[in-house]
């Protein structure tokens, strides 16, 4: 009998094998990202999204006159749409385009079961009409789009001249300074949509990118590569997940071979085996935030609700230091375990350029906080279904622990529309695909409507007369920002909020680099002021690749797409 | 005859242009002695026109010493003179002077025979005149005896003594009938008029022409007459004189001892010329004074007695005794006596003066002998003053009644003195002459300091210090010398020992005297023992460095080699401790200067020019050996520095200015060539900027060789700005090289701290050895979205 029992199992772990090895995941010729199923990334690659993944399909999908990609020595600039002729000597730059690269409409897209056919129709070229429209449409966007300031600081009134008989067409790029062929490149980098597309189209999926969008299935969005592309793996999958608490088991399991960010951006121990999977790191995109309600913290309680709120005993127990459990870490430069150098004490992370290079010099004392201006209970909201649930989770129960807050702080989960009523004095919130560079974006720390379902950035411009936008005070309603700040109410400390309003647009707005500068330090004194929020930490950014792939083919740097050298990704050759 | 016209109208019209008119008297004039002769134009006189100019010819005497003499009427009126050349008023004109007292109408011009004619020039007429006019040639002696001849007899008849008192003296008047005061004074001034008179017969008589001598000519008779007259009256007056004067002494002197002795010879020269006397007068004159002489004699004791010292004895008793004598009457005893002891005295005097005078000659001579004696030039000198000594006078054995007088005393005092004297002198001329020898041998072998110290053991030879003066030179010379020629043989702490002694050496014979000389000396000396130790020692550093300006290993070495050290450490100077620890700084100052400077400075600009014209020549070694050059230099060359700091890839390379690209070196780090060398430079970014945040891209445009592969090989080691390492997973960007962009990298942002350094370093590997060249840009950045 118990003989049999042995056999019987020895059989059934064979067969399991067997069944494994036959019918399990095979994703050989794919690349598998996973998503958060309720989140389908909606793709405009000329404004930022809040779901990560979103931002990083614009390199996917659609090409620039240039694009950006990288090699080991660091970024490059390969032709898209556009071919560099000339750079004169008096800042004119010639560009030739590209008449025959094609528009993903041009090919038809048959499934059938898993199958998917791609076959060519009617070509739909690039045509300048098409870079005429994109440059409006950025231009119109203003400085929501990055691709604004990006353009905007070069080209002579955001246009071009021509084509001529030979296709070129002509910038005049400003005589401010040297161009090289490089910064060209960059400004030209910006993706370029088709004419016939809807300036305000919920999202866009007709590129010219390397891969091109053929369906979804079970939520599973399907990719493949573009027939006149010259992307080596045929196919991308974005897989859906309930969140992200599953991701490094799946990549264990081998569901997905590409997870573009861990939870908690720390080593995972069930992929610690280098035969299996290598990682790849880089400067972070994410930090959490505990802003706060202007309408139910007055300025002293919200003061005295700061120096409550220390960040990092929060941070130590989010990674559990010195424990067994103890996630760890390790940042781009090799470091390893350096948990403070994620702690943030500004409006401006860390990791960013302002902080880094000491262009704010935030206080990271905190005073011993006055508790007897505070509400008995702090109460503090959270939504832990739009990504970062783990992480969120975890904070939840960290910032309840009565031991850590006295008992002062209540942090409950609630639902999108409970964050959207706005009942709360604080709200914990993850903002993602921040960019630590001169971009960095306020907006979507300032001016994003509280619905966590959506990305909508509640700015409302106004012309000055002489051709240059002004922000409108409305840009400010309580129901269209986290803090609750609305300049048409007659708040106490309506001149500052008028004043931060000010220098979020400035600072958005502007294309020097000096103002920006400036405007970082405005702002910087003026929270240390204001206290509008605990800017607890930013969150590190690790991704773990299955070595199906070869790993000197994936190159990722800095601030941008993580899938921007997708095209250049190749599968390890077997030994 | 046309020709003819012409000459004569252009005669006539130059004629015209003369500026004087000549006037030629009719008859001519003669030059002929012939008394006034009238000076007319035929039958008529010339007629001079107002403001016209005139001039007429006289011809030269025949003899010289002539007068011209010219009577003419309206002198006044015109302006005229005498000239012995004219050539119508042009030239330098010569006028003889008017030797006329007239202003109205008498001329007298001294002319001679030495030109043909004289001229006498009408230089102006007030008024049209008729000229009223004569001449006279006349000899001037004529002319100036006959108008003093009549002054001449005058003073003669004036100053003629009435001699009848006096040749009656004794017969017909007394001696009291004389005043002879009066007759002093009167006869001196006849005698002074009478010589005036003849002073001026014998300026007559100096211009006589020769032919007058032994003529019957009455004037020049009648200058014979009264020239004899006028010298037998003063022949006359002269021995008058005399008689009136002793007469008038002889009374003046009554109870006067001192104005008769001053009479005395007065009264010598009357009785010398006693023969010019009558017998009558000569008897009265003795008579008168020989009853006074004898007067003198206790005069002239008490004189004596009261004299002192032994200066010659100024009394006349030697007068008085030849007076007696010329008188023919007999000499008293004591005025003998008392004569033959002031000439004893005075003669002894004048000898003792004399020896000693000659002695002092000899011993000046000895001073004075300016080279050194030889064995047996002191023997002689010894004779000589044995000699002179010999003839020493012998004093008061010969004074006679007049020994005890005080003068006589002295005198006797001064022989014996002179007479030490010479025993001194031949002491120390004896000793002299014993020592001689020696110092010759001395001096023989050099040996002055010997000599000099033999010459301070004896100082009796004091008077050879002048001679054996130059031996304090000849000592200097010597010490000198030797010093001198240890420095020559680089014996350098010889030549400090040398002159150490030298400079302790106080054995001179005049040490007050060679003291300056002998300082300046050793000075001198310290100086260039100084400075030759100081210029030997930066040729040896200027040669080690010439030998080694190419040297590109070790060069660090280079810079603890002894050459930069002095040849010879000074440990004394002669002028202090101060002065030596000067000395000795400024030598160290120089050679640190030598080393620190000059050296890295000299190599550095010689390697770098050669580095430039070909980094692929050696161009790692000339960058290290430039960079370690750089490294000892501590000039203010920013040229210098710069070119080391451009070779030294640790030395950070300055970025000043935007948009400019700047050139570097990059240079690898790791000692020996192996398969991956290191290669690194630093950028020190201080780019002036108004910002507060200045922010820069860095564009760094790399040779092909180094980013070639970027593409697949990150090219670089390493990235850092102060430290930090950059990285692309970072906010910066790193564009990478390529064929496309020229292999041209960017960094940025690249933010730089105002007013501090901001040092970026980029590390690469590469398998070569050798120097690239970069070039750097920096630039304000654009905003990238990447």
């Amino acid at each position: 009998m118990k003989k049999g029992i042995i056999i019987g199992a020895v059989v059934v772990v064979v067969a399991a094998v067997l069944v494994y090895l036959f019918w399990g995941p095979n994703l050989e010729g794919k690349i598998v990202i996973p998503y958060i199923a309720h989140q389908k990334p909606r793709i405009d690659p000329h404004l930022p999204s809040a779901v990560p993944i979103a931002d990083k399909m614009d390199e996917v999908i659609f090409d620039g006159l240039f694009n950006v990609s990288a090699n080991p020595s660091g970024i490059t600039y390969e032709d898209g749409l556009g071919e560099f002729v000339e750079l004169d000597a008096n800042n004119n730059v010639v560009v030739r385009l590209k008449p025959r690269k094609k528009w993903h409409e041009s090919y038809n897209v048959a499934v059938n079961d898993d199958e998917v056919t791609i076959t060519e129709k009617e070509g739909v070229f690039f045509v300048a009409q098409d870079l005429n429209f994109t440059l409006k449409r950025i231009q119109r966007l203003g400085s929501l789009s990055p691709d604004y300031i990006l353009v905007s600081q070069a080209v002579e009134g955001m246009t071009f001249s021509g084509p001529d008989e030979n296709n070129e067409i002509r910038f005049k790029f400003y005589d401010d300074r040297i161009w090289t062929e490089a910064d060209i490149k960059e400004v030209l980098s910006f993706k370029i949509l088709p004419h016939n597309s809807d300036i305000n189209q919920a999202e866009y999926l007709n590129g010219t990118g390397p891969y091109l969008y053929t369906h979804a299935k079970e939520n599973v969005l399907y990719y493949q590569v573009n027939p006149s592309g010259m992307a080596e793996i045929q196919h991308l999958n974005l897989q859906p997940f309930i969140d992200n608490s599953t991701y490094t088991t799946e990549l264990k399991n081998g569901n997905i071979n590409c997870l573009l960010s861990t939870p908690f951006g720390s080593l995972s121990p069930i992929l610690s085996d280098s035969q299996d999977y290598f990682i790849k790191s880089n400067i972070s995109t994410t930090l959490f935030a505990v802003l706060f309600n202007v309408e139910r913290l007055s300025l002293t309680q919200r003061r005295e609700l700061r120096n409550l709120i220390d960040n990092k005993k929060i941070l130590n127990r989010f990674y559990k230091v010195s424990t067994e459990q103890q996630r760890h870490i390790e940042d781009y430069k090799g470091n390893k375990d350096n948990y403070e150098d994620y702690l943030n004490y500004s409006i401006f992370p860390t990791s960013s350029y302002y902080v880094d290079k000491k262009i704010v010099i935030p206080a990271r004392e905190r005073n011993i906080p006055d508790l007897s201006v505070l509400p008995d209970t702090v109460r503090i909201q959270t939504c832990l279904n739009f990504g970062f649930r783990e992480e969120l989770s975890e904070l939840v129960e960290i910032m309840n622990d009565p031991s850590l807050f006295k008992g002062r702080i209540k942090v409950t989960a609630v639902q999108n529309d409970e964050i959207k009523r706005g009942n709360y004095d604080a709200v914990l919130v993850a903002i993602s695909g921040y960019r630590s560079n001169f971009l960095y974006d306020l907006y979507e720390i300032f001016l994003r409507e509280p619905d966590l379902s959506v990305h909508n950035i509640n700015l409302i411009t106004d012309s000055d007369g002489r051709g240059m936008r002004m922000v409108n005070e409305r840009s400010f309603e309580a129901n269209k920002n986290f803090f609750r700040i609305d300049l048409a109410s007659d708040h106490p400390e309506r001149d500052n909020f008028v004043k931060l309003l000010d220098y979020i647009y400035g600072f958005m707005s502007t294309r020097e680099v000096g103002d920006k500068q400036a405007y970082a330090q405005f702002l910087d004194e003026l929270d240390q002021e204001m206290a509008l929020g605990s800017w607890l930490f930013s969150l590190p950014s690790l991704a773990y690749f299955s070595t199906q792939f070869d790993s000197k083919s994936i190159d990722l740097y800095g601030v941008a797409s993580q899938l921007s050298t997708i095209e250049k990704w190749r599968e390890k050759e077997e030994d | 005859m046309k020709v003819k016209i012409l000459m004569l109208l252009t005669s006539i019209y130059l004629a015209g242009c003369a500026a004087y008119k000549e006037l030629k008297p009719d008859p001519e004039v003669s030059s002929i002695e012939n008394g006034y002769i009238e000076i007319k134009d035929g039958d008529d006189n010339f007629e001079l026109d107002k403001d016209k100019k005139y001039f007429m010819k006289f011809p030269a005497p025949f003899e010289k010493n002539f007068y011209l003499v010219i009577n003419v009427d309206n002198k006044d009126l015109m302006q005229t003179y005498l000239t012995p050349y004219f050539d119508d008023g042009k030239g330098q004109i010569i006028k003889i002077e008017d030797e006329s007292n007239d202003p109205l109408k008498t001329c007298y011009y001294p002319i001679d025979n030495s030109v043909q004619n004289f001229y006498w020039v009408i230089e102006s007429v007030q008024y049209d005149i008729i000229l009223n006019m004569e001449y006279r040639y006349i000899p001037q002696w004529r002319y100036k005896f006959e108008t003093k001849y009549g002054q001449f007899q005058e003073t003669v008849a004036n100053n003629t003594v009435d001699r009848a008192p006096y040749n009656g003296l004794g017969v017909s008047t007394k001696l009291t009938d004389f005043d002879f005061g009066k007759e002093v004074s009167r006869t001196k001034e006849m005698t002074a008029s009478l010589e005036k008179v003849q002073t001026g017969l014998n300026e007559i008589e100096s211009i006589f022409p020769p032919s007058i001598l032994n003529t019957n000519d009455e004037a020049y008779q009648n200058y014979r007459n009264i020239k004899k007259q006028v010298e037998d009256e003063l022949a006359f007056q002269k021995h008058y004189q005399t008689f009136v004067n002793v007469m008038d002494k002889e009374k003046s002197s009554r109870r006067n001892a001192t104005a008769l002795d001053e009479a005395v010879p007065e009264i010598l020269t009357l009785f010398e010329n006693k023969n010019a006397y009558d017998a009558n007068i000569l008897a009265e004159t003795k008579n008168a004074l020989f009853n006074r002489l004898p007067e003198l004699v206790p005069y002239y004791e008490k004189k004596l007695a009261d004299k002192r010292d032994t200066s010659p004895i100024e009394l006349r008793t030697d007068e008085l005794e030849k007076a007696y004598k010329a008188a023919g009457e007999s000499v008293p005893a004591n005025i003998s006596e008392i004569n033959k002891f002031v000439q004893n005295f005075n003669s002894q005097l004048e000898s003792l003066k004399k020896t000693e005078a000659e002695l002092d000659a000899i011993n000046e001579s000895v001073r004075k002998q300016s080279e050194m004696p030889s064995n047996t030039y002191f023997s002689g000198i010894i004779t000589k003053v044995g000699k002179l000594k010999y003839n020493l006078p012998k004093g008061n054995s010969s004074f006679g009644k007049y020994a005890n007088y005080a003068c006589a005393q002295k005198l006797s005092a001064d022989i014996q003195s002179l007479n030490y004297k010479f025993n001194r002198s031949l002491d120390g001329y004896r000793s002299a002459d014993r020592i001689i020898p020696q110092l010759n041998e001395y001096k023989e072998n050099r040996q002055y300091s010997s000599m000099i110290r033999l010459l301070k053991q004896n100082p009796e030879l004091e008077f050879l210090t002048d001679t054996y003066k130059s031996l304090d030179l000849l000592s200097i010379d010597q010490q000198a010398l030797q010093v001198r020629t240890a420095m020559n043989n680089a014996n350098w702490l010889g030549a400090e020992s040398a002159l150490k002694s030298f400079h302790l050496d106080q054995n001179f014979l005049r040490p007050a005297v060679i003291g300056s000389q002998k300082a300046q000396t050793v000075k001198a000396l310290d100086d260039t023992l100084s400075n030759r130790i100081s210029r030997i020692s930066q040729q040896r550093v200027r040669q080690f460095v010439a030998d080694n300006i190419n040297t590109l290993s070790n060069v660090e070495t280079l810079y603890s080699n002894p050459a930069f050290t002095p040849i010879y450490e000074r440990t004394f100077s002669s002028i202090g401790q101060a002065d030596l620890e000067r000395k000795n700084l400024v030598l160290n100052n120089e050679l640190t200067y030598l080393k620190e400077q000059y050296f890295p400075a000299t190599a550095i600009k010689q390697l770098y020019a050669d580095f430039v014209k070909n980094p692929e020549n050696d161009g790692v070694l000339k960058a290290r050996a430039i960079a370690a050059h750089g490294d000892q230099y501590k000039g203010d060359d920013n040229q210098v520095k710069t070119w080391a700091a451009e070779c030294n890839p640790w030395a950070s390379k300055w970025i000043t200015k935007a948009k400019d690209y700047r050139k570097l070196y990059a240079l690898p780090v790791n000692n020996l060539q192996s398969a991956t060398n290191e290669y690194v430079f630093r950028l020190n970014i201080r780019i002036p900027s108004d910002a507060k945040f200045p922010t820069y891209d860095i564009n760094v445009k790399l040779p092909k060789e180094v980013a070639k592969d970027a593409a697949s090989e990150q090219w670089y080691k390493s990235i850092t700005l102060n430290k930090d390492p950059i990285k692309n997973e970072g906010y910066y960007t790193i564009t990478a090289p390529s064929a496309s962009n020229d292999y041209e990298c960017q960094i940025t942002p690249v933010r730089m701290v105002k007013d501090e350094d901001n040092i970026l370093e980029i590390r690469f590997n590469n398998p070569k050895f050798k120097v690239y060249e970069v070039s750097i840009m920096a630039q304000k950045p654009i905003i990238k979205k990447n």
